[in-house]
């Protein structure tokens, strides 16, 4: 399937400090991609720059085979785009907010809107600045699905709202996600309700992509290795792909990723007391690979 | 989408819109009560206008991106699809709408209100020649400069105090610094040799483009900048600033400086002395030499000015410059435009005003040049004292002559004018013209020896008088009665007596065009001249001295009108009349008894109204529709443009 | 539909749809020709993707187990005792499977394991003797 969005060698710093360095890859029509990082390691400024909120300062940007210029806006009405923070003109009230959007987008079902505003009880004649976080975040959503966008980019909109939200919010982007076949890109540093629905995995780390892979094969190749030794455990093994390790009381935890024969081999042949291998959730996975080496 | 975001724009401002209209209200009550008293009158719009436009340009400008900053509805908005371009111009749009809305409102408030536009129109600076500069459009001007500054600023912060101050304090250094340049520009005269007011035109010019350098710095800015970074933001936009103001301020000197003057056009006829002639334009002096056939520009002036010349004994004496420097100097030449020196003026003295010179003349021999000044002096009323002074051509010798008469010279109350006519060189002495505007004019004699003068002759209204070769006769068309008949005598000078020529009854036009073109031939014992008839037709005429007869004869008739006039010349060797009629687009030979010889058709690419100077045997056809001159050869009648 | 999933586990998502809707068929929850959920009302009824849905019907329909009409949706098959036979052992064998790691993480010998067997299974019966219902 040809990319709806891919990303090359793209760079970016803030006075001399560099943000992300020369990042590449690419989201095709239809999936879901997670982006993985800590906080403040550049997501928002990923995706900024894909917005064309702010400029890059190296690297190519494509978008349905296009390559994009800081100054392009056409590409921009196939985009939804949903932030951390509200962003929306306070004064506004939901309706005229809604109105004035859509006047940007050729693609806008007002209709949709209305109906989505119903759906999640929202008064349109409210002031934006009235709402809370949680509204202001199904606001947000219904002016990014109304205009039947490609692509949805959603960096960390879930962040700061408490469980009943956001699961809420995951299931009206499931519900979407059936109706349409827009690809998702969505960001986020609280990664348990990403797990059920992702198909691909980017973790951001260091200014660069560490883990670039189907979330199926991830999952499938990451495994946590406990040893228990009933005297002091040995040194670590010489193995490919430890992710990390540490030891708790006289047991050594291994977390291992890719994991094939020969790895499992070697655990063998350490001829620990206890040995047992287990697969790792969606967060312990990020953990081991953004933690501080 | 560009008309959503112009009106969100006007949405958002609605406040600022209210709000000044508010002040528009007090205003307009403040002035219909105490409008009767005199000096608020002009207080009240007075203050208005200088407080009220620059700060709501800056309210309007500094507010310009404000809600974006606003809970980072930045990122909301360049994150639509839609150019960057468009949301710069959609602001400035709407912006610039309700600061013209306010514009438009007082020049309507100006049109309705009784007395208002009077009192503002009559806001002047710079009284100078009884104009002076408009203070209403300055203002207007100068708003748009503080918007355009505050616009521009507004992209970096949401502080609008700040905005507000930083407007106001950058606005005002801009404007400051031009003004300062402008008057010095004026007090130097610089760019005056350009044209006059040229300074202002360069003033407003540096205006408008200094506005337009922050709007466009801050577009420039706009479009690539990181929001996210504000140093980066404030270092372009700051950098893009300096650039094009600096830019602005070259190019707002250099149009008037380099821009294509208006069309050269001729300032003068054509004066032939020996087989060379000369005319001038606003441009400078020609001379063309019929023998080489070979035209050179003699002398260069400024692109805009009516410099007068006087031709004697192989030199020019001329007035320099144009615009305001006009009449501030008087220079000399020799006739092929070597030696050109300066001869009088042309200094900044230390005396207040300034010297301003009048009309001037050369002695035959080219030695001597006598010339009017005044000292202008700026008080109200003006004073000018008109001075008679004389300086040998060498530079050397300047000498006031003895005062005018009272009676020549007028009372004040009344401003008369003095024209030089002609240097009597066998009773050396001056022929002058004396113009009041009221009273009887007069042609006077002026002894240069002893200072004596003497009216010659006294009429209510004096057209032409042209003195005869041998500087004993004068040829005067006058008019005894206001809308009566135009009488033509024969002065002479030496007895005051004079002999009628002949008397149009029921002159169909001016003093000036219903007897046209008095010459004398160069033995001095003819004048031929043309005579309007009725039905736009003119009559050539010649008066013999000697039989003291006048030739007119019925028969000979031409189309003319006052716009289309003929003219007429002698031949160089006294024998023929040579008539240009520009009506009937032709040349006329005339033999003495006014029969006509030969009529020669002027070429199709000579435009409308044109004269005709014989030199040699050659004719040169000045061409002032199209501002060419040509040359028509007697013998062969082939035409060639020289110019 | 009363399905569960967990991301826990190596069994990838879809797998544990399609293990579900069996364990419901066996049990007889879904008969045959009833009608299952839209794709997308079960995703987001358990919170995954659709994908992750829609491939687990895809596989099921080639498997026999559903079939789909066009714009009326998916139902069960009708099948027959030995299939759902099948399906039921399938479904018990994981559930020990499941249940032997979780005790192997204790460590224990394979005999003990045994035992751990026996004591359960006793436990049931006298549960059932003495009238107990299924705890």
């Amino acid at each position: 399937m040809s990319d709806l969005l891919k990303v090359e060698k793209l760079s970016k710093g803030f006075g001399g400090r560099a943000v992300l360095r020369e990042i590449g890859f690419s989201v095709e029509p239809g999936r879901v991609y997670g982006l993985l990082g800590r906080n403040g390691e550049g997501k928002t400024t990923l995706i900024r720059t894909i917005m064309g909120v702010i400029p890059r300062d190296a690297g190519v940007i494509t978008f349905k085979g296009r390559a994009l210029t800081f100054g392009d806006a056409d590409y921009k009405k196939e985009i939804g785009y949903i932030p951390e923070d509200a962003f929306f003109y306070g004064a506004m009230s939901v309706g005229g907010l809604l109105e004035f959007n859509g006047r940007f987008f050729p693609k806008w079902d007002a209709r949709k809107a209305a109906d989505d505003l119903k759906r999640f009880a929202l008064d349109p004649a409210a002031k934006v600045r009235t709402l809370s976080r949680g509204q202001q975040l199904k606001l947000a959503f219904v002016a990014a699905l109304a205009a039947r966008p490609e692509l949805l980019l959603l960096d960390d909109p879930t962040s700061g709202l408490d469980v009943p939200t956001r699961q809420d919010f995951l299931r009206d982007v499931i519900r979407e996600l059936a109706a349409g076949g827009t690809a998702v890109l969505f960001s986020t540093h609280l990664v348990h309700e990403l797990e059920r629905i992702v198909d691909h995995l980017f973790i951001l780390h260091g200014g660069r992509i560490v883990l670039d892979e189907a979330y199926e094969k991830v999952k499938g190749l990451a495994r946590r290795a406990v040893l228990g030794f009933d005297t002091e455990p040995p040194e670590s093994p010489a193995l490919d792909g430890v992710l990390s390790q540490r030891r708790i009381g006289k047991d050594l935890e291994l977390i291992i990723y890719p994991w094939n024969e020969a790895v499992e081999r070697t655990l063998r042949a350490m001829n620990a007391a206890r040995l047992e291998i287990e697969p790792l959730s969606l967060e312990d996975i990020f953990t081991s690979f953004v933690r501080e080496a | 989408m560009f008309k959503t975001l112009v009106i969100k724009e006007w949405k958002e401002k609605a406040l600022i819109a209210v709000f000044g209209l508010g002040v528009m209200v007090i205003f307009l009550a403040a002035f219909l009560i105490f409008g009767d008293d005199q000096d608020l009158r002009e207080l009240i719009p007075a203050t208005f206008l200088i407080f009220f436009f620059p700060f709501i340009g800056v309210m309007l400008g500094a507010g310009a991106f404000e809600s974006e900053f606003r809970n980072g509805s930045w990122a909301y908005l360049l994150s639509r699809p839609v150019r960057k371009e468009t949301i710069w111009l959609a602001k400035l749009t709407a912006l610039l709408s309700i600061m013209a809305g306010f514009w438009l409102v007082f020049i309507g408030l100006m049109a309705v209100v009784p007395g208002l536009g009077e009192v503002v129109r009559g806001f002047r600076w710079l009284e100078v020649l009884y104009a002076g500069v408009e203070v209403f459009p300055l203002i207007l001007l100068s708003s748009i400069l503080y918007f355009s500054v505050a616009f521009s600023l507004s992209i970096l912060s949401e502080r609008q105090l700040s905005l507000v101050f930083g407007s106001f304090f950058i606005g005002f250094a801009v404007q400051a610094l031009l003004s300062y340049f402008a008057f010095q520009a004026e007090d130097r005269g610089l760019l005056s040799n350009v044209g006059s007011f040229l300074w202002l035109d360069a003033y407003n010019l540096a205006l408008v483009l200094s506005g337009l350098a922050f709007l466009g710095a801050s577009l420039i800015t706009f479009r690539k900048t990181d929001f996210s970074q504000p140093r980066k933001k404030n270092l372009s936009l700051a950098k893009y600033a300096i650039l094009f103001l600096v830019l602005a301020w070259i190019l707002a000197v250099a149009w008037p400086v380099f821009r294509p003057g208006p069309e050269e056009e001729f300032s003068s006829g054509v004066e032939v002395v020996g087989s060379e002639a000369f005319f001038s334009t606003t441009r400078g002096l020609y001379r063309y030499d019929i023998v080489r056939d070979h035209l050179k520009k003699v002398a260069k002036w400024g692109p805009n000015s009516w410099s007068s010349f006087v031709i004697a004994g192989g030199q020019v004496l001329y007035n320099a410059a144009g615009g305001l420097q006009e009449g501030r100097a008087l220079r000399i030449m020799n006739t092929d435009g070597s030696g050109k020196r300066l001869l009088v003026g042309g200094g900044h003295d230390d005396v207040p005003g300034y010297q301003w010179f009048g009309d001037f003349l050369l002695s035959p021999d080219g030695k001597t040049a006598v010339f009017f000044s005044e000292q202008v002096v700026e008080t109200v009323p003006r004073s000018n004292k008109k001075t008679i002074m004389s300086i040998r051509t060498d530079g050397t010798g300047l000498k006031k002559l003895p005062p005018l008469d009272p009676a020549l010279a007028g009372t004040s109350g009344e401003y008369t004018w003095i024209r030089t006519n002609a240097w009597l060189e066998s009773s050396n002495s001056l022929l002058l013209m004396r113009r009041p505007q009221r009273t009887l004019m007069s042609l006077w004699t002026y002894n240069l020896a002893t200072g004596a003068q003497a009216s010659l002759f006294e009429t209510p209204r004096l057209g032409q008088c042209i003195v005869s070769p041998g500087h004993d006769k004068v040829f005067i068309v006058y008019q005894p009665e206001v809308r009566g008949p135009i009488d033509v005598t024969l002065l002479d000078i030496a007895s005051a007596e004079y002999a009628p020529v002949i008397k149009v009854e029921n002159p169909d036009g001016s003093i000036w065009f219903s007897v046209r073109r008095p010459v004398w031939n160069r033995k001095g014992d003819k004048v031929a001249f043309l005579v309007q008839q009725d039905g736009g037709v003119f009559s050539p005429a010649v008066y013999l001295l000697k039989e003291r007869r006048l030739v007119m004869p019925n028969d000979v008739r031409f189309k003319g009108t006052q716009e289309l006039s003929p003219s007429l010349e002698w031949t160089s060797g006294d024998a023929k009349l040579v008539l240009a009629i520009p009506q009937e687009r032709s040349l006329k030979i005339l033999d003495l008894s006014l029969a006509v010889e030969r009529s020669v058709p002027v070429p199709a690419s000579i435009g409308g109204f044109f004269a005709a100077w014989p030199v040699d045997d050659a004719v040169l056809v000045q061409d002032f529709d199209k501002e060419s001159v040509w040359r028509l050869d007697l013998k062969t009648e082939k035409w060639k443009r020289i110019w | 539909m009363l399905i569960k999933v967990n991301t826990r586990g190596f069994v990838p998502l879809y797998e544990q749809v399609k293990a579900e809707i069996r364990r419901l068929a066996a049990l007889g929850a879904v008969k045959p020709h009833d009608p299952l959920p839209s794709i997308r009302e079960l995703a987001a009824e358990i919170l995954v993707n659709p994908n992750t849905v829609a491939r687990a019907y895809r596989e099921l329909e080639q498997e026999g187990l559903i079939y789909t009409q066009k714009g009326r949706g998916s139902f069960l098959s009708a099948r027959r005792a030995q299939d759902m036979g099948r399906d039921i052992e399938a479904h018990l064998n994981r559930k020990m499977d499941e249940a032997v790691r979780e005790i192997r993480k204790f460590g224990l010998s394979p005999a003990e394991v045994r035992k751990l067997f026996a004591d359960s299974l006793r436990r049931f019966e006298e549960n059932g003797r003495r009238g107990g219902g299924d705890e």
